[in-house]
């Protein structure tokens, strides 16, 4: 469980309080516990010598009392002649002088010659045995308890002499409550005494000081009382100590006569409470003292300590505020300094880290972070302004010629150029990149055209000036997004666009923008439509001269999208070359084109026909076995398939697209030439390739009829193309004066609208019957 | 009780073989009494006394006049026999009164307090004991014994009373002690007494606790 120093200092110390209080205590009532009860011990044996001494002295003086009697000569005279009423007015005298009982005299046979007191007693057998007479006979005088009817009395008995013993004089006292007051008087404590009898170890109570019925119930439940000279038990709820004292010789013939004598130990004690009481009054003062004093001094610390946590919590949320030291002890004065100079190490660490965040280790230049972090509260605040991207050209290939530390001194000389203008919030973006923000109300183009203009003159790099060109991308905020990541993102597309632009700087163009994003869904939805089947091939039929016959057809893909409708190849071929996804359409159109071929086969039309392949087809290594593949699996003759490639797809990279050819020409597919004439168009690098055609751009054929240069390019074309070993074909043959000049020329076949348009597989067979059966007419 | 009786019975069988035996003797003879308590030792101051049972040929003279002095705070004799019908003095030798009184019922007198020099005389008519006491002097304590025996003698130091000059003949022989149990006296025995010593031995019960009379106090008196 978590808990307040504070408290746990407070709770040490009062179990420590405690702890030595209780012990004192405990010792100190265990001290007066037994000091207590060695007194009472002490008490009750004293009082217990007392009372044997008190009975002897008792006894010696009944004795005299007797012995005087038994030797008055009066006294004599009357027990010796029998005199009743002097014996008795004596006996009387007697009593009343020495408070006793009983008095009694008998004759020498046990006759009673006169007795005064109680006769209950002085009838009794028992009063006078053999025993007693012969005690008194040899003594002079003895003494006994004796017991009668619960009664318990004490008797001396004397001789009397006249001179010779002619019987014995008895003087008695009963062992009554007020006996018992008298002992409980003579002794210091009050102890009690009481006088029991009975059978060994069956005491029964004959008197008391105390309650004799409750005394006599005790004795019931503790008949060990007869039987021990000391004893302890609860008595009417209290500890009593017991100490007896045997009056007769000691269970003689199985009887007992005691006096006992007890003391409560409680009441001994009840003289001590007031020490106890005052004990656990100084222990609950003591703790009050402790707990207030305690929870001063845990204040005097924990005070400190909160006002260090509380420091400790400002430092969390990023106030360095420097801490007094809370307290004058040294301790506090120290950690105060200690944590003084925390704040500041963490300070300082701090501003490096934000340093490196927010700058370019390189250049010491401001970052993107530092740049977001400026730009953040113009943007919250909706205030206009505009980014600007800025890409320096040749970074990367002056690496070659500078060393990391000029171009570091270069960028920050571009930078240092840069800050002349206005601009604000100039940081580093990545290596070629800068960004700034501008505000303001001049002429946009005119601050773009400026720092443009800024990289006219060269730059100092260490020892050399180097000539860097810049191009940068604009956009302004809020018009072209409302967050940062927006705005460098379109300022990006801006760079894009001004790389382009002979201005070297380019605003966000949005509606450009969306064009490029309509690219990119448009070749999403193309993929989607060659698996649709959405894309399928148009067939041009390709009408041979030297025959007459369609030999051959020329694929052209066609797209019908069902969202876009007719796409035009020109809309999407070259932006499928441009983003790979032409591989597609080429895997798509081999496939249909070849499989086309066997069916065609197997219906008994034996027709070449005729695929695009794309630059990027070219540099594919694998498309020969691609092809192999297909053919091997249709069961096609590579002599079926023919593969059109461009001047410029095959100039890109002619090495590698030679490898590609010559593997496809070995294979024995034909390779032909498109668009001839539209690029270097110089057959000298042609007759290189495996070509076994070449196809002329219709852009020279559309008008031939017309146009004389046209006629003498093609003538000559042709004749060169036959001279290398090539066949000739003329593509967008429109009319008949087209067709009758090409055939004058030796053009091999014939493609164009005037023979026929691409049309759908099912018009290409129609036609091709229909054509068969003219050409059979003709 | 039992014990008791055997031993008087022992002591009647040898008084028995005693008589026997004296009667054989002629002229005069002697008898020597040896009297002991029960445990054998010898008793002083037992009187043995003899009762002829025949008519003696010269009468036995009573002693005249014998006297219980009062010397140094004692009786003296201790025990004193007398006939019946004797008149014993008490003379008084202390510098000192006495007060000598009897409450026995065989003689009761008081002499009261007389000085030095001073005699008293007490004749005593009945037989039995009388105890003797001063009412000054406690520890002073004396027995007359009166009898009606003509022939008495107290036993010695050695518990020995010897009887000389006896006329032979039958006997009533007697013994008492102040210290015998008042029903421990032994029965009286005929003895017959003959020529020369004749030896009787007697033993008697005695109390545990009888008066004696004890010296005084020293400085006391």
């Amino acid at each position: 469980m978590a808990m307040r120093f504070q408290s746990k200092l407070t709770l040490v110390y009062l179990a420590l309080f405690l702890v030595v209080q209780g012990v004192v205590i405990l010792s100190i009532n265990r001290y007066v516990t037994e000091n207590v009860r060695e007194q009472i011990a002490g008490q009750l044996d004293a009082s217990s010598r007392t009372i044997a001494r008190l009975i002897r002295d008792r006894n010696d003086i009944l004795g005299t009392r007797a012995q005087d009697l038994s030797k008055d000569f009066g006294f004599r005279q009357a027990v010796a002649t029998l005199d009743d009423a002097t014996i008795k007015s004596a006996l009387a005298n007697l009593i009343d002088r020495s408070d006793l009982d009983i008095a009694f005299v008998v004759d020498l046979d046990g006759q009673l010659i006169g007795s005064v007191g109680d006769m209950a007693v002085t009838d009794n057998a028992t009063l006078l045995s053999d025993e007693l007479i012969e005690a008194a006979e040899e003594q002079g005088v003895a003494a006994r308890f004796i017991e009668s009817n619960g009664e318990l009395f004490e008797v001396v008995i004397a001789p009397v002499f006249a001179p010779v013993t002619i019987g014995w004089v008895g003087l008695g006292f009963q062992l009554d409550r007020e006996i018992a007051i008298e002992f409980k008087e003579l002794s210091p404590v009050a102890i009690d005494v009481a006088f029991i009898f009975g059978d060994k170890g069956q005491p029964e109570l004959s008197a008391a000081t105390t309650n004799v019925q409750d005394l006599a119930e005790f004795l019931a439940e503790n008949p060990q009382v007869g039987l021990e000279t000391e004893y302890e038990s609860v008595f009417v709820d209290q500890d009593y100590m017991f100490r007896r004292v045997p009056l007769v010789s000691e269970f003689s013939q199985g009887r007992q006569m005691d006096a006992l004598v007890y003391y409560s130990v409680d009441v001994g004690l009840q003289a001590f409470q007031s020490l106890i009481v005052t004990l656990l009054s100084i222990l609950v003062v003591g703790l009050l003292l402790l707990i207030l004093g305690s929870v001063a001094v845990s204040r005097g610390v924990t005070r400190p300590l909160r006002y260090i946590a509380n420091a400790a919590d400002r430092i969390s949320r990023g106030e360095y505020i420097k801490v007094d030291a809370p307290s004058e002890d040294i301790e506090f004065a120290r950690l105060s300094n200690s944590f003084n100079h925390m704040i500041e190490g963490i300070r300082d660490r701090e501003a490096s880290i934000r340093y490196h965040a927010n700058h370019d280790i390189d250049t010491g230049l401001p970052n993107r972070n530092w740049f977001e972090e400026q730009i953040s509260p113009s943007i919250d605040t909706k205030k206009p302004f505009s980014i600007a991207i800025l890409e320096l050209q040749g970074i990367a290939d002056m690496r070659t010629v500078l060393t990391h530390d000029h171009i570091n001194e270069l960028v920050r000389s571009i930078a240092e150029r840069l800050e002349t203008v206005n601009v604000q919030y100039l940081a580093r973006l990545s290596t070629e990149t800068f960004v700034f923000a501008q505000f303001g109300e001049d002429d946009d183009d005119i601050s773009a055209a400026m720092i443009i203009n800024g990289f006219i003159d060269p730059f100092s790099a260490g020892t050399v000036m180097v000539d860097v060109r810049a191009f940068m991308g604009l956009t302004k905020f809020p018009a072209d997004g409302d967050n940062l990541t927006t705005l460098l993102r379109r300022a990006n597309a801006a760079l894009d666009t001004s790389r382009t632009s002979a201005k070297s700087y380019a605003w966000y163009d949005r509606e450009r923008d969306t064009a490029k994003q309509d690219h990119l869904s448009m070749m999403s939805d193309l993929r989607d439509g060659i698996k649709n089947e959405e894309v399928k091939f148009a067939y041009q039929p390709k009408l041979d001269l030297s025959t007459g016959k369609i030999a051959s057809a020329e694929a052209l893909v066609r797209w019908i999208s069902p969202t876009r409708g007719f796409v035009a190849p020109d809309d999407f071929i070259p932006l499928a070359e441009k983003t790979g996804d032409v591989r597609y359409l080429t895997d798509w159109a081999l496939k249909e084109a070849i499989s086309q071929i066997a069916k065609w086969r197997g219906d008994g039309i034996d027709i070449m026909v005729a695929v695009n392949l794309s630059t990027n087809d070219l540099m594919n290594t694998n498309l020969p076995g691609a092809v192999l593949t297909l053919l091997t699996e249709y069961s096609v003759p590579p002599s079926s398939l023919k593969l059109e490639v461009t001047e410029s797809a095959v100039m890109n990279d002619m090495s590698r697209a030679l490898d590609v050819l010559n593997m496809l020409s070995s294979m024995g597919v034909v390779l032909s030439i498109d668009d001839y004439g539209t690029g270097y168009s110089s057959l000298s690098y042609i007759k290189e390739l495996p070509v076994r055609e070449i196809k002329i751009d219709k852009s020279f054929i559309l008008k031939l009829a017309e146009d004389d240069e046209d006629k003498i390019l093609v003538r000559s074309t042709i004749e060169l193309a036959h001279n290398l070993g090539m066949e000739v074909t003329a593509e967008g043959v429109e009319d008949e004066q087209s067709v009758d000049l090409l055939r004058e020329y030796g053009c091999d076949t014939l493609q164009g609208y005037h023979i026929c348009r691409p049309v759908p597989v099912e018009e290409f067979e129609a036609f091709l019957k229909s054509h068969k059966e003219n050409s059979q007419n003709i | 009780m039992r014990m008791t009786l055997r031993k008087i019975l022992g002591v009647m069988v040898t008084l028995g073989t005693l008589s026997s035996f004296l009667a054989s003797a002629a002229v005069a003879g002697n008898l020597i009494v040896s009297v002991s308590n029960k445990k054998g030792e010898s008793l002083e101051n037992a009187v043995v006394m003899l009762t002829p049972q025949f008519t003696l040929s010269t009468p036995v003279v009573a002693a005249d006049s014998p006297e219980m002095r009062q010397e140094g705070a004692l009786f003296s004799p201790f025990v004193l026999p007398v006939k019946v019908g004797t008149k014993v003095s008490f003379p008084n030798f202390d510098e000192f009164r006495h007060h000598v009184y009897s409450f026995s019922k065989t003689k009761r007198f008081e002499l009261r307090l007389y000085g030095k020099d001073e005699t008293n005389f007490i004749t005593f008519e009945k037989p039995g004991i009388v105890a003797l006491g001063c009412n000054i002097h406690d520890n002073m304590l004396s027995y007359i014994y009166v009898t009606e025996a003509p022939i008495m003698k107290k036993t010695d130091a050695n518990g020995t009373a010897t009887l000389t000059d006896l006329e032979p003949g039958q006997y009533k022989m007697e013994i008492w002690h102040p210290g015998v149990k008042r029903k421990g006296m032994p029965t009286p025995k005929i003895i017959t007494i003959a020529d020369g010593n004749r030896s009787e031995s007697g033993q008697l019960d005695l109390r545990r606790v009888w008066g004696i009379q004890t010296q005084p106090a020293e400085g006391q008196y």
